[in-house]
């Protein structure tokens, strides 16, 4: 049975408030969700379509959540939630290809290039969420600019309302916080930190 | 890193890039006083960003995409399309989904492929495939797969061809090591389709295990002659129909294509030609012998450079029995420079067939095992996992055969776990001398009665026995002798 949008917010709010039974409930509607998002953009993916990427989340959102009920001074704190929970499914996802393909000490007999391509993809998410781990100790700000924009999808000036910063702000911060992930994934730099 | 610290490399970082690119040293050298680790810092980090460009522009969700799909996709299972009613899931491939479905018009069983949207959305991709799915499907040859239809319903564009009821190689390998005999034959007649294919100018292009099909009754089926043209991207004067490194890395989401059967050409994303087939089938060949890639790698660019720089290990290394002349073949084959490999399939073929028939002739009565001959730990296993019916479908050589009581006490000494049942087949007199022959009747007898294992169960093929074959195979068998009959 599929909660109604009051519900799936609800969830979210409980979560929100420390309720982790309320996520046990959640994950699944919103991992069908993604699904069909994510097929979406393989269906439609080729290049000059990855603009609306912003729009197909907002989609999925709208979609789930009730708006009505999520009061505008509750939307920043929803929508960071919300990218929270993005970054746990998708990391989690990432994280089960990842092992399931490499782990066990199995030998890779059958290591196909669609294999290839979505383990690389794994690896990628991996690390990015990793060292973005590491950014928020000394940096949370950027870390949830991070967060919001790469896990949630939400745009810059979305991010901005959210973060209650002005959108050159953000900007700013953006393009610091990327060089700095950029740095930590290359493997030929020195990760001096 | 200390919030201070970083305070400080962030502010100079957002200062040097208020300034042109020539001014920046000047200015962090004065701003930076004398603190070499500072300045080293902030130059560090504006390399990256001047490298960062596009990195984490697209959200997680578009790179997660592959990861998430092809899990819970809605079932076409009992819907139509066009007149062919969808039966049940072959397997999903690069180039799409295949359907098993009846074609409601002529009453036949087809195979259904369906292209995935994300291919056919260009109207001048897509017309060259269909120009050369039109070539390939003019191709009259028992050795490749008979194309009936291309379609399409909706915005769904499909291929319908003859439905292969056997395995692939990619499945046939997993199951069990080929033997050197099953492996040149199988070469042999995907090396007779790609002779026939490139008269008539049609390469493959993806030439790989899960592409040659292997029918019940031996015949050898390769399958989607240029489908790779689909990924062609625009290049100019380049022909790229077939998969290259460059469309792997850069092609969002795609997934096709496999980089371990790649030639060295296709690697570099240079022209491809007829030599490019035959290295990938070397590459196959190697593999059904060797029973691993002659290229591996764990990453994609690791196989890459393996492809363009390393030689495979020998054949011998993995698998001692192949000969010399075989070795030299797969060399031939794999050589990196295709001016120096094999000119056309046809020399291919004959050296394939020299050799088998040489094999054949120096060992006139050996058949070879369709599996090798198990050890008794595994049989144990698959018996206990299968229960009662599994029919273990062996062509075992006489001399095997008289090792078979051994094999089932040693089994039972070094395997603590009981053996519930076990299913005894006919054996068959390989030898050739009719003075024996007793001894493949009595053999299934005495293994039945065994004295030492008296909790199992043990039940002969009887009603199979007037079906003793002369090459008895796990197909024939699953065909005579259904399990159900135990």
């Amino acid at each position: 049975m599929i909660p109604s949008p009051q519900e799936v917010t609800q969830l979210l709010v409980d979560w929100s408030n420390g309720d982790e039974q309320a996520l046990e409930k959640l994950l699944p509607l919103v991992n069908s969700e993604l699904r069909r998002l994510a097929s979406h953009y393989m269906r439609r993916e080729s290049p000059g379509h990855t603009l609306q990427t912003s729009a197909l989340v907002n989609e999925a959102y709208l979609r789930l959540i009730d708006q009505q009920q999520v009061r505008w001074q509750n939307r920043a704190h929803f929508f960071g939630i919300a990218a929270q929970l993005m970054r746990r499914i998708l990391i989690d996802h990432a994280r089960r290809h990842h092992y399931a393909k490499r782990g066990g000490g199995a030998p890779q007999v059958s290591l196909d290039e669609t294999a290839v391509v979505s383990q690389e993809r794994a690896a990628e998410l991996i690390a990015v969420h990793e060292a973005l781990e590491q950014l928020a100790t000394f940096d949370p700000r950027k870390s949830r600019i991070v967060e919001l924009r790469f896990f949630g999808g939400l745009n810059l000036d979305e991010t901005a309302e959210v973060m209650e910063l002005s959108p050159r702000t953000v900007q700013r911060e953006w393009r610091a916080a990327k060089a700095w992930l950029y740095r930590m994934l290359s493997p030929e730099e020195n990760h001096a930190t | 890193m200390q919030p201070e610290r970083w305070g400080q490399i962030d502010r100079l970082f957002q200062a040097a890039l208020e300034l042109r690119p020539e001014e920046r040293t000047a200015f962090l050298e004065q701003a930076c006083a004398g603190d070499a680790e500072l300045r080293r810092e902030v130059e560090l980090l504006l390399a990256s960003d001047a490298r960062a460009e596009s990195f984490i522009e697209a959200p997680a969700l578009q790179l997660a995409a592959p990861l998430l799909v092809g899990q819970d996709r809605p079932s076409l299972i009992g819907q139509a399309i066009s007149h062919y009613q969808i039966l049940s899931r072959l397997g999903a491939g690069g180039m799409g989904e295949v359907y098993l479905a009846q074609d409601t018009r002529l009453g036949r069983k087809v195979a259904l492929k369906l292209l995935p949207a994300q291919f056919t959305t260009d109207a001048d991709r897509l017309h060259r495939f269909e120009q050369e799915a039109r070539a390939a499907s003019a191709l009259n040859h028992p050795n490749i797969i008979t194309i009936f239809e291309i379609g399409q319903a909706g915005s769904t564009h499909y291929i319908v061809t003859e439905f292969i009821d056997g395995q692939t190689l990619r499945q046939q390998m997993k199951s069990a090591r080929m033997g050197l005999s099953l492996a040149l034959e199988v070469a042999a007649q995907a090396t007779s389709a790609l002779e026939a294919a490139h008269a008539a100018g049609i390469m493959h292009r993806d030439i790989k295990p899960e592409n040659i099909m292997r029918r019940r009754d031996g015949l050898v089926k390769v399958l989607d002659f240029g489908l790779a043209k689909l990924i062609e991207r625009q290049a100019v004067g380049v022909d790229t129909g077939a998969p290259t490194a460059a469309n792997l890395r850069t092609e969002p989401g795609t997934v096709m294509g496999t980089a371990h059967y790649m030639s060295p050409e296709q690697a570099k994303g240079t022209e491809v030609d007829a030599h490019s087939d035959l290295f990938s089938l070397g590459i196959v060949l190697y593999e059904m012998v060797a029973g691993r890639k002659p290229f591996a790698g764990d990453t994609l660019s690791h196989v890459i450079v393996s492809i363009l720089e390393q030689e495979p290990p020998l054949l011998a290394h993995y698998a001692p029995e192949a000969p010399a002349e075989l070795e030299r073949i797969v060399k031939k084959a794999l050589v990196k420079d295709r001016e120096a490999r094999y000119q056309t399939a046809r020399d291919l073929l004959l050296d394939l067939k020299e050799l088998k028939q040489e094999l054949e002739a120096r060992a006139p009565r050996q058949i070879q095992p369709p599996r090798p001959i198990p050890s008794a730990a595994s049989v144990a296993g698959e018996i206990r996992k299968h229960n009662l019916g599994f029919a273990v479908g062996l062509s075992v050589l006489l001399l095997a055969a008289i090792g078979l009581g051994d094999w089932f006490f040693a089994s039972r000494a070094s395997h603590s776990a009981p053996i519930e049942s076990i299913a005894v087949l006919p054996f068959q007199n390989a030898s050739g001398n009719a003075e024996v022959e007793y001894l493949s009747d009595g053999m299934s007898y005495s293994s039945t009665a065994c004295h030492n294992c008296p909790s199992y169960r043990s039940k002969r093929a009887v009603p199979c026995f007037a079906t003793k074959v002369k090459t008895w195979s796990h197909n024939k068998w699953d065909r005579n002798c259904p399990s159900k009959q135990f």
